[in-house]
């Protein structure tokens, strides 16, 4: 191609050379994978992402509170991390649940 | 809209000048509490959970990702809040609760440093070297983007000619600012202005906000105005695309790819993030940081996304997306609240630098030239040589930077070439950090192979064509790439002898957190 770098030659070549060798072999593998995973409705991908949060908060709460709340300053809910996690990821939750809700 | 005239007013320029003059006294401050190398690099331990937070909030968010999301939200809509969103939270608790209070009570400068001990010397110096080497050219990279933005901004052309010094003397203003009190004050220094550069950030974000909102008519109003430009904007208010959808952003790679590998990879593995947290006065403070910092992430994509949206009605048309926010500023903001909107993209990038700078410097300190010392006399070098080298190489890679910047200019392919050697390491190193903390079977050759082949599937992946449903599919490479790490380090450690008990002393999540005797000796280290 005109105007390339030198740089941008050898990347080139690489990369072409790269999928000429990998493409034929990877594509059986993935595109099933693919095809199964583009028939999950909707409403299954909002769930999947408040999933992830809400495992990661019960997740938390499972946790020893003496290893959650190690060289706390004080004691009482305020100094609680567990409390600091769902604090701080109930208004991502939020924003999922508005987004998702109104794509149904 | 107020169609304001390009460049700065009088007003604008105070406002610039009393922000660069605060932030270079402030930063300089800290000098006077800078003795050894420990109070350069971790800041003495003394960083309470708030300035943490808020460090890593600015340190993750550039100007130049105020640009980039803010085009992402113009090109493809709300979908690329999911960055901030899943792709931060559950990756910042993940980070808070087992990677911090491990590197934290384990004592290390530096994740090389981790995966040194717990794997060898091979490991560590392909991952500083690679750290190393990004962290540097990633600065040029910001202060050349930067200056790209202040073309559009201000419409002059940049290039280190003399017609055009107002542009060449914003960067190295920068330069200059940021490199002397990042020199001088270590990480005390760039934490605490990074505290200021949020709440400047915040301030002009949420101003920008206000009227980009005012001017669309509200939420409801921005809603009906994007959607009635076209069927290509239908999606614009869609937080999780399909699988098959041609974006870079479908459910399944936010999911998977981001919200597991990418984000929680870049939280426990990204130098410049975690430096802040290992800085902290104690285990509660470090995860308390982490926490804050989530929380506080909640609100940039309604700064940089909503601004990006409504420029879709504001000034459509525009050929780049990542054009939408300067042309607003220029078009949309009156003097003083551009100054303002001005100073919060310096905020922005001033502790991007600063903070990549003392991360490449302590890289380069502790896992290149100590390494190098270290086989060269076979000893530790001292921490007073170790503060004199990281001060050293913090000016060298500053003034380095601020020359190679121009250089950059026509070379897209330079800066693409960094973004994906950084993409390529990111599911392989973090699936060999969770193994080596994780599973006391892991082996040395175990995640020397994990990390080497991982990245080898990474360029195969990045590089086939029609394997993905998008054109650009570095959510599922990351995502696979992990996968396949994790079972060729598993595999290899199966086959190679076990690591010796005295090895992985106090490297193993399980002893660190539930051994007394190992959790004695390292509070002693970290004391």
């Amino acid at each position: 191609m005109e105007g390339e770098t030198g740089l941008q030659k050898v990347l080139n070549s690489a990369s072409g050379a790269i999928n000429d060798t990998f493409s034929p072999l990877l594509r059986p593998i993935f595109q099933p994978i693919d095809s199964m995973l583009a028939q999950i409705p909707p409403i299954y991908w909002t769930l999947s992402a408040i999933g992830l949060f809400v495992a990661t908060m019960v997740w938390v709460f499972m946790l020893k509170k003496e290893y959650v709340c190690i060289d706390s300053p004080g004691r009482g809910l305020r100094y609680d991390l567990r409390v600091w996690t769902i604090v701080s990821m109930l208004p991502h939750v939020v924003v999922y649940l508005y987004f998702g809700i109104k794509s149904l | 809209m107020e169609g304001s005239d390009a460049g700065l007013a009088g007003i604008d320029i105070v406002i610039v000048v009393i922000y660069m003059i605060g932030v270079f006294a402030l930063g300089t401050y800290f000098a006077r509490y800078v003795k050894n190398a420990g109070d350069f690099f971790l800041a003495g331990r003394a960083l309470p959970f708030w300035a943490i937070g808020m460090s890593v909030v600015v340190s993750d968010i550039g100007a130049t990702d105020f640009i980039a999301t803010a085009g992402a939200g113009y090109t493809y809509g709300v979908s690329a809040a999911n960055f901030d969103w899943i792709g931060s939270m559950p990756a910042m608790v993940f980070a808070a609760f087992i990677f911090i209070p491990y590197y934290w009570r384990s004592g290390v400068y530096t994740i090389p440093e981790f995966l040194g001990r717990r794997y060898n010397a091979a490991v560590q110096i392909i991952h500083a070297s690679i750290w190393g080497i990004v962290l540097v050219t990633m600065l040029a990279v910001m202060l050349w983007l930067t200056a790209q933005m202040l073309e559009t901004i201000l419409q002059r052309d940049f290039a280190f000619q003399i017609a055009n010094y107002e542009i060449n003397g914003y960067v190295w203003l920068i330069v200059v600012v940021t490199g002397i009190y990042t020199v001088s004050g270590g990480l005390s220094a760039v934490v605490l202005t990074d505290v200021v550069q949020l709440i400047v950030m915040f301030v002009g974000g949420f101003a920008l906000l206000v009227l980009s909102i005012w001017e669309v008519g509200g939420w409801g109003g921005l809603q009906e105005k994007v959607l009635a430009m076209g069927p290509e904007y239908q999606n614009h208010f869609t937080m999780l695309l399909p699988h098959d959808s041609d974006t870079p952003y479908p459910w399944t790679g936010i999911v998977f790819g981001l919200g597991i590998v990418m984000a929680t990879g870049y939280m426990a593995g990204n130098q410049a993030i975690v430096q802040r947290t290992l800085g902290a006065r104690s285990e509660w403070d470090a995860k308390g940081g982490m926490l804050f910092a989530g929380f506080l992430k909640v609100f940039i994509p309604l700064f940089v996304i909503v601004p990006g949206l409504a420029a879709i009605v504001l000034v459509p048309g525009l050929e780049n997306g990542d054009q939408a926010v300067p042309t607003m500023i220029r078009e949309l903001l009156p003097p003083g609240l551009r100054g303002l909107m001005f100073v919060a993209l310096f905020a922005a990038l001033m502790s991007s630098v600063d903070s990549s700078l003392n991360s490449a410097s302590t890289i380069w300190t502790t896992d290149l030239y100590g390494r190098l010392m270290f086989f060269a006399r076979g000893g530790e070098i001292s921490e007073r040589h170790a503060l004199i080298v990281g001060r050293i190489f913090t000016s060298v890679f500053i003034i380095l930077a601020g020359f190679c910047a121009p250089l950059l200019e026509g070379q897209e392919t330079m800066y693409n070439f960094i973004q994906t050697v950084l993409s390529m390491f990111q599911g392989p190193v973090f699936a060999i950090l969770l193994l080596g903390i994780m599973w006391r079977r892991t082996t040395q050759w175990g995640g020397l192979a994990g990390l080497v082949l991982g990245v080898a599937c990474t360029t195969i992946l990045n590089n086939t064509e029609n394997v993905f449903p998008s054109d650009d599919p570095f959510l599922f490479v990351a995502w696979w790439s992990f996968i396949f790490s994790l079972i060729v380090t598993v595999v290899v450690s199966l086959l190679t002898p076990k690591d010796p008990d005295e090895k992985v002393r106090g490297l193993i999540f399980g002893q660190v957190i539930q051994d007394g005797e190992v959790q004695r000796v390292l509070r002693e280290r970290t004391q």
